[in-house]
């Protein structure tokens, strides 16, 4: 029995050569046009929702940042918290002082900057939030939003960071907890 | 004496995780099974130490022993027995040892499952699941011990913590730790967190199985498609636990948190979910390789790039590199953490490369047609890593690379978020519609018309009746119309293929949908994953563009009115909880067209000076009216209360449950199992000797 074999014509070939063409350029056309949207969304995105995370003396007196959406941190003074809740509204203002940089330990961080007579202060308004349960002398605000005209920050965001008893301390032993304290003590 | 039990355990653990690697590495160079045999053995004894390890910490969790500076950090007297059990993973150090342990568990699994069936890829599967299991290990006993203690130093009164007895220290006294122990923080007591973090850490650390799998198969160069076969349970068990783990997450955000929302867009809410959509785009695209031999390179690139991102998000989360409420405090492990994640994603990378030089990855077939169901499942692997990458670049790269040239931190809003990622989702959710309906090779575009014409009809018709009924925001309407197009074509299938089975077996529906199930689940296990995506995707979009807020301050018996809902403040009651904490609780009346529907108590939980707000919830299909607490005076009673419309917001839930449904279905096909591999010639004159199967 004579054995049938089929090969395909060069035409066959040109042809299924060409096809193949068509669907590359289909695929890099695709791939272009779906990396261009993904771009082009990263960067419009970027611009949008990119917020400057700076101190309060660059609120207050860097000129790039005027009329900007930013992000900032600073200490609450706990006597100029005002909350008014007499309208439909919470209105929360208070004031925070600069925020010391690079102190490893955030208590004391906040009790210097709250404590500092030559810290920058500014004024803060927050219009329907809820009250934070945070919201406390020395506790530490980050805050989002845009410096008004007249000085005060309106944030559209706020974060309150307080030193946890959850997280990081050793027991303290007092004198009475140690025979050697007591001993040292005596001696000297 | 459980600190030295739990201690001389890890510290076995270590040597017999470094020693598997060693022997397994030694065993690929020489072909030397015995070796191999060594290997398997210590890498599977490293389970039952990390065992005793685990469970001396929970025994000295669940007894008190506050001399453990763990237990003394994260328990005190008042600590409820089951949140003693939850404060296993309550702070970095027990974590990291429950997240290696669960890890152990995984290897051990794998290694004893697929011993016999994969010898040529069980020195490389070996070395670099215990490689990563031996790295945690040691994080775990040179830099976060859960087993150090408090001793006191009797001349100077300090206090250290020491995994050993320091010199001259002794035992401080018992009932000072006691007292002063610091507790649980008050974020974790909650029930999401008894299983969210488990099924998280499952989920991440599952998928060092199919990585080490991959893995194994470039380095012994057996890349056919048996590293996937072999992976493709451990992969699908992994993205159900990290699935689980995401919306358990959000759930206990929706919870605890109290903002009325499941998902910021926090950047360590972002890190788990990289692996995530690595995850699915991989356990897709392997079908592919299953079926037609093509995308070697990608599903390589995929499953490195989902074990590159579990690592990151770890890195992420337990360094202190992201403040965030999920994240642990500030560690020493960040820079180990980073090194190891950039040697196990440059050497990965570089491997591929390597095979792929070496011509061991070419595909077996083209792509020929762009709406071939191959071409549409890469198109659509596209959009999952275009996610991954927006979303990485929003959470850590635009951060990190503004510190590093302008020196000023920059932070992405969520707004960067609403613009970049629904496109893209829009996009998933439609080609998660037309993918299944196209052919594997060429598909006209008429026939792929045709099939989707009813599913797209329905669609309209949803829609139609959506706008009548009053949705009429052009944004719904096409987030609605892509989801319920992809849950419609899931049915739509099902239905076809029950339909063509009572055609011609003359089976009842039923009869023939079970069929359809029992015959093949992978298929319609999927279909039901599919359908339990479309069920979130309604609820997400629902409860995003629809949730409607407002807040007042009330007295006793005045109310508050939100679209047809209206609340009613009947009063306070200040109690004090077992464990100690301070509760104030409203209690509130919601009505709905005058009828009274339910009576909530959202509270303040006080911990100590630490408050959390509880809402109270009552939930239905069609929504959530949420109410919180957000403040209580005491001189007029009065009461602040917020009062949220979450539309839909349940259905992410059930959404979730489906998809859970869906994935154990998928997952459980019957055995796949190719025939024995044939064993590698072995040089070594003891061919054979000890190999177990």
């Amino acid at each position: 029995m004579a054995r049938v074999t089929w090969e395909k014509t060069d035409a066959a070939k040109d042809f299924l050569a060409q096809g193949r063409q068509t669907e590359r350029l289909k695929f890099l056309v695709g791939g272009v046009i779906l990396l261009g949207l993904v771009l082009y969304l990263a960067f419009s995105g970027t611009l949008l929702g990119a917020r400057f995370f700076i101190t309060i003396d660059e609120v207050l007196n860097d000129p790039q940042f005027a009329g900007q959406t930013v992000r900032a941190t600073g200490v609450v003074l706990g006597d100029t918290i005002v909350i008014d809740e007499s309208s439909d509204t919470t209105i929360i203002t208070f004031t925070v002082a600069t925020f010391p940089e690079n102190h490893p330990n955030l208590a004391e961080a906040l009790h210097i900057g709250a404590t500092d007579p030559n810290a920058t202060l500014m004024q803060v308004r927050a219009v329907g939030q809820p009250k934070p349960e945070l919201l406390r002398h020395e506790a530490q605000a980050i805050m989002t939003g845009t410096l008004g005209p007249d000085g005060v920050f309106l944030a559209d965001e706020l974060n309150f960071k307080c030193p946890s008893r959850f997280e990081g301390d050793a027991p303290v032993m007092g004198q009475q907890d140690h025979p050697g304290m007591e001993r040292l003590d005596n001696a000297s | 004496m459980l600190a030295e039990l739990g201690l001389s355990s890890l510290l076995l653990a270590l040597a017999a995780s470094v020693i598997a690697v060693g022997a397994a590495v030694y065993a690929a160079r020489t072909d030397n099974q015995r070796w191999l045999v060594s290997a398997r053995n210590a890498a599977v004894i490293t389970f039952p130490l990390l065992t005793v390890s685990t469970f001396a910490l929970l025994a000295a969790l669940m007894t008190e022993q506050y001399q453990m500076a763990y237990v003394w950090s994260v328990t005190d007297l008042d600590t409820p027995t089951l949140y003693r059990f939850t404060a296993l993973w309550g702070s970095q150090a027990g974590s990291l040892l429950f997240w290696t342990w669960l890890m152990s568990l995984f290897v051990f699994g794998a290694i004893l499952i697929n011993w016999g069936r994969y010898p040529r890829l069980m020195p490389g599967v070996i070395a670099y699941t215990m490689a990563t299991v031996a790295f945690f290990i040691g994080l775990s006993v040179f830099l976060e011990n859960p087993f150090e203690r408090w001793w006191l130093d009797p001349i100077t009164g300090a206090i250290t913590a020491a995994a050993l007895v320091p010199a001259g220290m002794v035992v401080p006294p018992p009932q000072i730790l006691a007292e002063q122990s610091q507790g649980l923080n008050p974020l974790l007591r909650h029930f999401g967190m008894i299983i969210h973090p488990p099924m998280l850490y499952l989920g991440f650390v599952g998928f060092v199985i199919p990585f080490a799998f991959a893995m194994a198969a470039m380095t012994s160069r057996d890349l056919s498609t048996g590293w996937i076969i072999a992976t493709r349970r451990w992969s699908l068990v992994a993205w159900l636990f990290l699935s689980l783990g995401l919306i358990l997450g959000g759930r206990w955000a929706y919870d605890v948190l109290g903002w009325g929302g499941y998902w910021g867009w926090d950047p360590v809410e972002n890190a788990a979910f990289l692996p995530w959509l690595l995850g699915t785009a991989f356990i897709h695209s392997v079908m592919i390789q299953e079926k037609r031999g093509m995308l070697k390179v990608w599903n390589l690139v995929l499953i490195i790039g989902t074990f590159s991102m579990v690592l990151f998000a770890t890195f992420a989360t337990r360094s202190g590199l992201i403040e965030s409420v999920h994240s642990f405090a500030r560690s020493e492990i960040g820079l180990p953490m980073f090194l190891f994640w950039a040697a196990i994603t440059g050497v990965s990378a570089y491997m591929i490369l390597v095979r792929r030089r070496e011509g061991l990855l070419k595909d077996d077939h083209p792509f020929t047609n762009i709406l071939s169901r191959e071409t549409l499942f890469v198109l659509n692997n596209v959009v999952f890593v275009a996610l991954t990458l927006v979303i990485f670049w929003g959470s850590f790269g635009a951060p990190i690379i503004s510190e590093m040239t302008t020196g000023t931190e920059v932070t992405i809003g969520v707004e960067y978020y609403n613009i970049v990622t629904p496109p893209l989702f829009i996009l998933m959710y439609f080609l998660m519609g037309v993918a299944p309906l196209s052919a594997y090779g060429v598909t006209s575009l008429r026939r792929l018309g045709l099939n989707i014409l009813y599913p797209a009809v329905i669609t309209a018709f949803t829609l139609a009746l959506l706008a009548v009924t009053g949705t009429t925001d052009p944004a719904a309407l096409v987030g609605y119309g892509v989801t319920f197009l992809a849950g419609y074509v899931a049915l739509w299938e099902v239905w076809r293929a029950a339909q063509a089975r009572q055609r011609s077996k003359g089976e009842s529906l039923p009869v023939a949908v079970l069929a359809l199930f029992s015959r093949n689940r992978r298929r319609y296990g999927g279909y039901v994953v599919h359908l339990g995506v479309t069920v979130i995707g309604i609820g997400v979009i629902g409860s995003t563009l629809f949730q409607a807020q407002t807040e007042r301050q009330l007295r006793v018996g005045e109310s508050l009115v939100l679209q047809d809902y209206t609340l009613r403040y009947d009063g306070i009651t200040l109690a004090t909880a077992e464990d100690n904490r301070e509760m104030t609780i409203a209690d509130v009346t919601v009505l709905r067209g005058g009828q009274e529907i339910a009576r909530l108590r959202p509270r303040i939980d006080d911990f100590n000076g630490m408050a959390m707000s509880i809402a109270g919830q009552h939930s239905t299909i069609e929504n959530d009216v949420y109410v919180l607490l957000n403040d209580f005076r005491e001189d007029t009673q009065a009461v602040r209360l917020w009062l949220y419309i979450n539309p839909l917001v349940n259905l992410i839930w059930w959404g979730g449950l489906i998809l859970i449904v869906g994935t154990l279905l998928g997952s459980w096909t019957a055995d796949t199992t190719p025939q024995r591999q044939p064993a590698k010639p072995v040089k070594s004159a003891r061919v054979g000797e000890g190999v177990a199967s």
